[in-house]
C-alpha cells in the first residue's frame, strides 16, 4: 500500500504551496526522513521528508505549480506498486498528472507518448519546457519547434473567453498580431469567441500558413492551468540510480545558546542566569537608545486588504513560473516606497542641521529568528536596497533572496546595512497592533498586523450619519501601527504617509 | 569572404532586383546621373538608363504620388528621399495613401513600394536634415519600416522590402554609410527577413534592444561596460521597428530580466515607449527592474558639435543609462 | 454668387472646342441615358438613405455630374486607369459597377466591394480600372500620373484620366504632377469638374485666375474648356484626349463646366447659393440635355418611361438588398492591414 506525501502544518491561515524543487524522481529509491521536495508558503520555505522508505512512485504536483496544504504531493511505495483509488486525494486542478489512477508511473507514460520532433524536443531541453505541457500543431499533433517557442514565451494563463457581449473583443496582444500578419481571427477561432484566442494562436497561424498548411489552429489551451508546470520532474523511463539524499540544511542558531554554567553567587534558588549574545546585546543597545532619542508617537491605521489579496490570487502562479513566491510583504514594501514617495520626509534622518532626505528607498523588513527554549529569540533586519527602481516582481523577488540567505544564515553584513526606512510584520506572529521602535538613523517603522476577517461599516451616505445604504460586511483586514520620530514628523504629516500606504495597498487592480 | 560599404551594399541590391524584376524602378532627387547625394545609386542609369531610374524635380509630394500610383498598378518603386526630414513634404501620399490603401479598399489594392533614404545626427546638418523618423512611422498601420545597421543586414533587408507587396520604408544612418562588413559573394543572393530582430551581443544582466546607427554605438557601449565595470549586456538589433519581434526581446529579457530599448527619435511617445510598453502588457514578470528606454532628448537637433553630442543617445548616454539601471 | 447660367459662364467654352467630330447613334445615345439616370437614381436614394441616419460620416453625390462620367466611359478602354475624387459614385458606376455593392459599401455592409471598409469616399475595383476614389483633395491627381509613367515603363498603350474639381487646383501636388506629366509626356488625362464651388465656397472668391483651364497652358500643356453636361462633347473631348496620349503626345487637360445640383455632402445647408440659382442650373444639367436630344432625334417618350421605369425597379431592389444585407464580420477589423 502505497503511502501518501503530506505536508506538515506550515503555519496557520496558509492555504496553498509553491512546489519549489523535488529533489528526487518519480522511480528513485528513497529513505524515510531523506529530504525530497522544497515547498514555499508567504511566510517560509520548507523541506519535506520522506514519510517512508520505497520508491517514489508518482508525483502530483510540478515545480511551480500551486498545491493545497492537505492535498497530497505524491506517493511513495514499492517498484511497480499501483496506487489504490481509495488513497487519492481529489485532484487539484493545477495538475496535468492527477487523472491515470490506475497506472503505476503515469509520469513516464506520459512523457513518453509525446510526440514531438527532435528540433522540438532539443528547444524544449535547452529553454526547460515540459513537452506534455505543449499542444502539438504538427502533423497529426506532433509538438513543433514553433509549438514549443510559443509555448516558452506563452503567458502562464491562458486566457478564458470574456463575458457576455465581450465575448468577442480580442485582447490588445491578438488585435496587433492578426493585424501584422493579416489574419482573419474568426477563421482561427473557428467555434470559439475571438476573446478566447492567444497571440500565439495568431503566430502559429500565421506560421502555418507561411508553411502553406491550413490557418485554423486548435485549441492549444486544452491542458488548461497545466501550462506552469516545468521539465525538470518528469520521470525518464528508466529510473536513475537513488542519489545521495543531501542532508536537510537546518539553520545554524543564531539564538544564543543558553549558558549552562557558572552560576553567579548572587542568583537566587531558582533563578539562572543567561548570558548576552551579540545579537541580543545589539537588539537592547539599539532598541534603548533610539527610545530615549527620538520622541516616538504611534499613529493607527486600519486597512482594507481585499485587493491585495485579489491582486494576489490572480498573479502569484505567473510569478510561481518566474521562480519567485509572491508573499503580502512584497506589497507592504512596494506601499511603503509609495508612502515614501509621497511624504519624503518619512525617508530620511535627523540632524541638528536640517533633516536629510533620502531619495532612494532601502528597506528594512524586522525578522523573527526561531526562540530558544527559554524564550529568547533574535532579530535581524535584511535591507532591500533600491526598492524604488523595482517593480512588484523586483521586490518580491528580493525578499524571498533576503528571506532564502536568511534562513540558510548567509546573510552578509551588506544585507543588513543602509536602510532608510522599516517594516516590522508582526502579524505574522499573530498580533494586531504593536508599537514598534524606529531602527536609528531612520524616522518611521511601519508595523502590519495580522490580516484577518473583521466587520466592517460600509456606508453608502454620509459616513457618520444613519444612511438606508448601511452595510454590515466582512473584510479582511489589517491594522498598520506607524511609529515615527516627532522631531521629523509630525501627526498630520505621519497620517500623510499612511493615507498613502492605504491607498496604494487598497488600490490594486486584480 | 569580402567585405563592403554600408552604401555599396544597398547599391547592389538594387542592382540586383532590377537585374531580376523588370517591375522595379527607381524614382527621386539627382538619383540617375548625378547618382545620388550620398552616391548611393551610382552607376544604376548607366546600366538600367532613363526609363528605370528616373530624375525628378523637386516635387516630393508629386514623384511620391506618382510612386504610389505606379505601385498600384503592380510595378515596384524605389523612392530616394535625399533626406529623411523631407517626408514630412509628402506625408499623405505616404501615410494616407501608400499605408492605407490596403486597408481601405478591403484588400483590392496594394502598394508594393520602398522609401528609402538616411536619417539621423552626426554631420552637423542641423534641424532639418537631421531627425530621426522611425517613431512616428510606428503610428501608421499598413507601411512596414526596417533600419540595419551592418551592410549584409542593409542588403538582406533591402532585397526582402522591394519583394514585399506592402510600403516598406528603409532607414539608413548617415553615420553608417561608410561603414564596412562582411558579405558573402556578390552573386550568393540572400534575403534578411522583415520583422525579425537578431541577437548582435550576447549577455546576462540587460537587454538592450535599438537598430540602425545606435545599434554599433550599443555595441561600443557594452564593451566598456564589460571592460569597466563587469557587466554582460545583451543587445539585440530590432532591424524591423514595423512590425516589431517582441518575441526576440521578450526572450532575451526572460534572460536578463531587465530591458533598456534605445533609438534616435524622440524618446517622447516613441518607438523604445511602445517596446517597454508591450514588455509590461505582455511579459510583466519577465522584469525585475522597471524597464526603461533612451532616446533623442525633447530639442531639435543643433548645428553644434558638443550640443548635437549632449542630446544623441549615442555611448556615452547609453552608458549613463545601463548604470543607472544596474547601479 | 456663381453665374447662373451654364453658357454664359463659359464664354471662351466654343471657342476652345469645335463642334463634336463623331455623332453617337442614338442606341449608344440611348444605353447613356439609362446609366445616367441610374446613377442619378442611386444617388438620390443614397440621400435619402443618409437623411434616415443609416449613413454615417461624409457622402458627397455627383448630382448634376453625371455628363462626365458617362461620356468618359464610353470614350475609354476598360483597361484604362482612371481615380477621382470622394465625389466619385457616378466615375465608378458608370465604369460598370454594381449598384448593390457600391450601395452596400456606402452603408457599411459586408458585400460592399471593400467589405465596408471605404465606404462613400473611396469607391474602388481594379477589374474595371477604377483604382480608387480619395478622400484628400487632389491626391489622386499623381497616383494617375503615376499609372501613366507605369504604362509608359512597360510600354504599353494604356493610358489613365484623374477627376478632380475645381477647388484642387490651388493644391501644390496638382502642378509638380502637372509639370512632371508634361516633361515626361505621360498618357494621362487630366479631367477638371468644375461646378464652381470648392466645397461650400465659389471659386471666384479664392482664386486668382479666373479660366482654370488656363493655368496649364504655363507648363505648355494642351488644354481645353468644354460644356461637362453634354455628353456628346465630353465623349469627343476624352476621345481626342486619349488619342493623343496613346500616341505619345503627351497629357491634355479637360476643363469641363459642370453644375453640382445637391450640397457638397449630405447634410450640406447650401447657404451660399439660391434656390432660383439652382433652377435655373436645371435647364442645363445633362440629363435633361440628353432627354432633349433623344426626343429631338425623334425617340418616343414611351421609350425613355420604360427605361427609367426599368432603373427605378433595378435601384430599388439594390436599396432593399444593401439595407438588408448583413454587418461585417468584427474579425474583419483587422484584415488587409497588410498584404501577405
Amino acid at each position: 500500500m502505497a503511502t501518501e506525501i503530506r505536508l506538515p502544518d506550515v503555519g496557520e491561515g496558509v492555504a496553498d504551496v509553491t512546489i519549489n524543487r523535488w529533489r528526487v524522481n518519480v522511480g528513485d529509491a528513497v529513505n524515510a526522513g531523506d529530504v525530497i521536495l522544497e515547498v514555499a508558503t508567504d511566510k517560509v520555505d520548507t523541506e519535506i521528508q520522506a514519510p517512508a522508505s520505497g520508491v517514489l512512485l508518482k508525483i502530483n504536483f510540478r515545480a511551480g505549480e500551486l498545491a493545497p496544504v492537505d492535498g497530497v504531493m505524491g506517493y511513495i511505495g514499492q517498484a511497480g506498486e499501483s496506487i489504490g483509488e481509495a488513497v487519492i486525494a481529489p485532484p487539484a486542478p493545477a495538475s496535468p498528472t492527477t487523472t491515470s489512477a490506475s497506472s503505476a508511473t503515469p509520469a513516464v507514460a506520459e512523457s513518453a507518448s509525446v510526440k514531438a520532433t527532435p528540433v522540438a524536443k532539443r528547444v524544449a531541453a535547452d529553454k526547460g519546457v515540459d513537452l506534455t505541457s505543449v499542444a502539438g500543431t504538427g502533423p497529426g499533433g506532433q509538438i513543433t519547434k514553433q509549438d514549443v517557442l510559443a509555448y516558452s514565451t506563452a503567458p502562464v494563463n491562458a486566457p478564458s473567453a470574456l463575458p457576455g457581449d465581450l465575448a468577442d473583443t480580442p485582447s490588445l496582444a491578438v488585435r496587433r498580431a492578426a493585424a501584422d500578419h493579416n489574419i482573419n481571427l474568426r477563421e482561427i477561432a473557428g467555434e470559439r469567441p475571438l476573446s478566447a484566442l492567444t497571440k500565439y494562436d495568431v503566430l502559429s497561424a500565421a506560421a502555418s500558413r507561411a508553411a502553406g498548411k491550413p490557418v485554423r489552429v486548435e485549441p492549444e489551451y486544452g491542458k488548461g492551468e497545466g501550462r506552469g508546470a516545468r521539465g525538470e520532474v518528469v520521470a525518464s523511463p528508466t529510473p536513475t540510480p537513488v542519489q545521495a539524499p543531501s542532508a536537510p540544511v537546518s539553520p545554524a542558531p543564531v539564538a544564543p545558546k543558553p549558558a549552562s554554567t557558572p552560576t553567579p553567587a548572587q542568583l537566587k534558588p531558582g533563578e539562572e542566569l543567561v548570558k548576552l549574545s551579540r545579537m541580543r546585546a545589539a537588539v537592547a543597545r539599539n532598541t534603548a537608545q533610539s527610545l530615549f532619542t527620538a520622541p516616538h508617537v504611534t499613529t493607527m491605521w486600519d486597512v482594507d486588504m481585499s485587493a491585495v489579496l485579489q491582486h494576489r490570487a490572480t498573479h502569484k502562479k505567473e510569478f510561481a513560473v518566474a521562480g519567485v513566491n509572491l508573499t503580502i510583504t512584497a506589497y507592504f514594501v512596494e506601499a511603503i516606497v509609495a508612502g515614501l514617495k509621497a511624504v519624503p520626509t518619512a525617508n530620511a534622518t535627523w540632524t541638528d542641521d536640517g533633516v536629510i532626505i533620502k531619495r532612494y528607498y532601502n528597506i528594512g523588513m524586522a525578522t523573527a529568528l526561531p526562540m530558544d527554549p527559554y524564550g529568547i529569540g533574535g532579530l535581524i533586519v535584511p535591507v532591500i536596497k533600491n526598492a524604488g527602481e523595482l517593480n512588484l516582481l523586483g521586490i518580491a523577488r528580493a525578499v524571498n533572496e533576503l528571506a532564502e540567505r536568511a534562513r540558510k544564515n548567509e546573510l552578509k553584513p551588506e544585507d543588513l546595512a543602509d536602510g532608510t526606512f522599516t517594516l516590522s510584520n508582526y502579524g505574522t506572529s499573530g498580533s494586531r497592533f504593536q508599537t514598534p521602535i524606529i531602527v536609528q538613523p531612520q524616522v518611521g517603522i511601519l508595523g502590519v498586523g495580522a490580516v484577518e476577517k473583521r466587520a466592517v461599516v460600509v456606508s453608502a451616505g454620509h459616513p457618520l450619519e444613519p444612511n438606508v445604504g448601511d452595510a454590515l460586511l466582512f473584510k479582511p483586514m489589517t491594522t498598520l501601527g506607524f511609529s515615527y520620530d516627532h522631531r521629523v514628523l509630525d501627526g498630520a504629516t505621519a497620517d500623510a504617509f499612511c493615507a498613502a500606504v492605504k491607498k496604494h495597498l487598497e488600490g490594486y487592480a486584480a | 569572404m569580402r567585405k563592403t560599404t554600408y552604401i555599396q551594399a544597398i547599391n547592389e541590391a538594387m542592382r540586383d532586383e532590377m537585374r531580376r524584376d523588370e517591375r522595379v524602378f527607381l524614382i527621386g532627387e539627382d538619383i540617375g546621373h548625378y547618382g545620388g547625394l550620398f552616391r548611393v545609386t551610382r552607376n544604376l542609369m548607366e546600366e538600367f538608363g532613363e526609363r528605370r531610374v528616373i530624375d525628378t524635380p523637386i516635387s516630393e509630394q508629386g514623384f511620391m504620388g506618382m510612386a504610389v500610383g505606379a505601385a498600384m498598378v503592380g510595378l515596384r518603386p524605389i523612392v530616394e528621399l535625399m533626406y529623411m526630414d523631407f517626408f514630412l513634404v509628402c506625408a499623405d501620399q505616404i501615410f494616407n495613401q501608400a499605408a492605407r490603401m490596403h486597408y481601405m479598399t478591403g484588400g483590392l489594392l496594394h502598394v508594393p513600394m520602398v522609401i528609402r533614404g538616411q536619417q539621423g545626427g552626426g554631420k552637423r546638418y542641423g534641424s532639418q536634415h537631421s531627425a530621426s523618423v522611425e517613431s512616428t512611422f510606428a503610428q501608421f498601420p499598413g507601411i512596414k519600416v526596417v533600419a540595419p545597421s551592418t551592410p549584409y543586414d542593409a542588403k538582406g533587408l533591402l532585397i526582402s522590402a522591394i519583394r514585399d507587396d506592402n510600403p516598406v520604408l528603409f532607414l539608413e544612418h548617415k553615420m553608417l554609410y561608410f561603414t564596412r562588413g562582411d558579405m558573402p559573394d556578390a552573386e550568393e543572393e540572400y534575403t534578411v527577413p522583415i520583422g525579425k530582430a537578431d541577437i548582435k551581443r550576447e549577455g546576462k544582466d540587460l537587454t538592450l534592444a535599438t537598430f540602425s546607427y545606435n545599434l554599433l554605438q550599443a555595441l561600443e557601449a557594452a564593451e566598456e561596460l564589460k571592460a569597466e565595470h563587469g557587466l554582460d549586456i545583451e543587445v539585440v538589433d530590432l532591424r524591423s521597428i514595423t512590425p516589431l519581434d517582441m518575441e526576440t526581446v521578450l526572450t532575451s529579457v526572460a534572460k536578463t530580466g531587465r530591458l533598456l530599448a534605445v533609438h534616435e527619435s524622440q524618446a517622447n511617445a516613441g518607438i523604445g515607449a511602445e517596446i517597454v510598453a508591450r514588455a509590461y502588457e505582455e511579459a510583466p514578470y519577465l522584469l525585475k527592474a522597471p524597464a526603461r528606454r533612451l532616446g533623442m532628448a525633447p530639442a531639435s537637433i543643433p548645428v553644434s558639435k558638443p550640443l548635437e553630442e549632449e542630446l544623441l543617445p549615442w555611448k556615452k548616454n547609453i552608458k549613463a543609462a545601463v548604470l543607472e539601471m544596474l547601479r | 454668387m456663381a453665374e447662373p447660367s451654364l453658357k454664359a459662364s463659359i464664354p471662351s467654352a466654343q471657342a476652345a472646342v469645335a463642334e463634336p467630330t463623331a455623332v453617337l447613334a442614338t442606341d449608344q445615345l440611348l444605353s447613356m441615358y439609362r446609366m445616367m439616370f441610374l446613377i442619378r437614381r442611386v444617388e438620390e436614394s443614397l440621400l435619402e438613405l443618409a437623411e434616415s441616419g443609416k449613413i454615417g460620416g461624409a457622402m458627397h453625390t455627383a448630382i448634376g455630374h453625371e455628363g462626365a462620367a458617362v461620356g468618359m466611359a464610353a470614350a475609354l478602354r476598360k483597361d484604362d486607369y482612371l481615380t477621382c475624387t470622394y465625389r466619385g459614385h457616378h466615375h465608378s458606376l458608370a465604369r460598370g459597377m454594381d449598384p448593390k455593392r457600391a450601395i452596400c459599401e456606402v452603408l457599411g455592409k459586408a458585400p460592399g466591394f471593400a467589405k465596408g471598409k471605404g465606404g462613400s469616399m473611396h469607391f474602388v475595383d481594379p477589374s474595371l480600372g477604377l483604382m480608387g476614389a480619395n478622400g484628400i483633395v487632389g491626391a489622386q491627381v499623381p497616383h494617375a500620373a503615376g499609372m501613366a509613367l507605369a504604362a509608359k515603363i512597360r510600354g504599353e498603350d494604356r493610358i489613365a484620366i484623374t477627376f478632380f474639381g475645381d477647388g484642387a487646383l490651388y493644391q501644390g501636388l496638382m502642378h509638380e504632377t502637372f509639370n512632371m506629366a508634361q516633361k515626361w509626356k505621360l498618357p494621362v488625362i487630366f479631367y477638371c469638374e468644375n461646378n464652381r464651388y470648392s466645397e461650400m465656397t465659389p471659386i471666384a472668391r479664392t482664386s486668382s485666375v479666373s479660366e482654370i483651364y488656363q493655368f496649364v497652358r504655363a507648363y505648355g500643356m494642351e488644354s481645353i474648356q468644354i460644356d461637362g453636361n453634354d455628353v456628346e462633347v465630353v465623349y469627343d473631348a476624352v476621345s481626342k484626349a486619349a488619342a493623343r496620349a496613346r500616341a505619345g503626345e503627351g497629357p491634355t487637360f479637360i476643363e469641363g463646366i459642370t453644375y453640382r445640383l445637391a450640397g457638397h455632402m449630405a447634410g450640406d445647408l447650401e447657404t451660399y447659393r439660391s434656390s432660383e440659382e439652382i433652377e435655373m442650373q436645371r435647364a442645363y444639367e445633362p440629363l435633361t440635355q440628353l432627354q432633349q436630344k433623344l426626343l429631338d432625334r425623334g425617340v418616343p417618350e414611351d421609350e425613355l418611361n420604360r427605361i427609367r421605369a426599368e432603373v427605378e425597379e433595378e435601384v430599388q431592389a439594390a436599396v432593399e438588398y444593401a439595407v438588408e444585407a448583413p454587418w461585417p464580420d468584427v474579425a474583419e477589423a483587422y484584415t488587409d492591414v497588410y498584404k501577405v
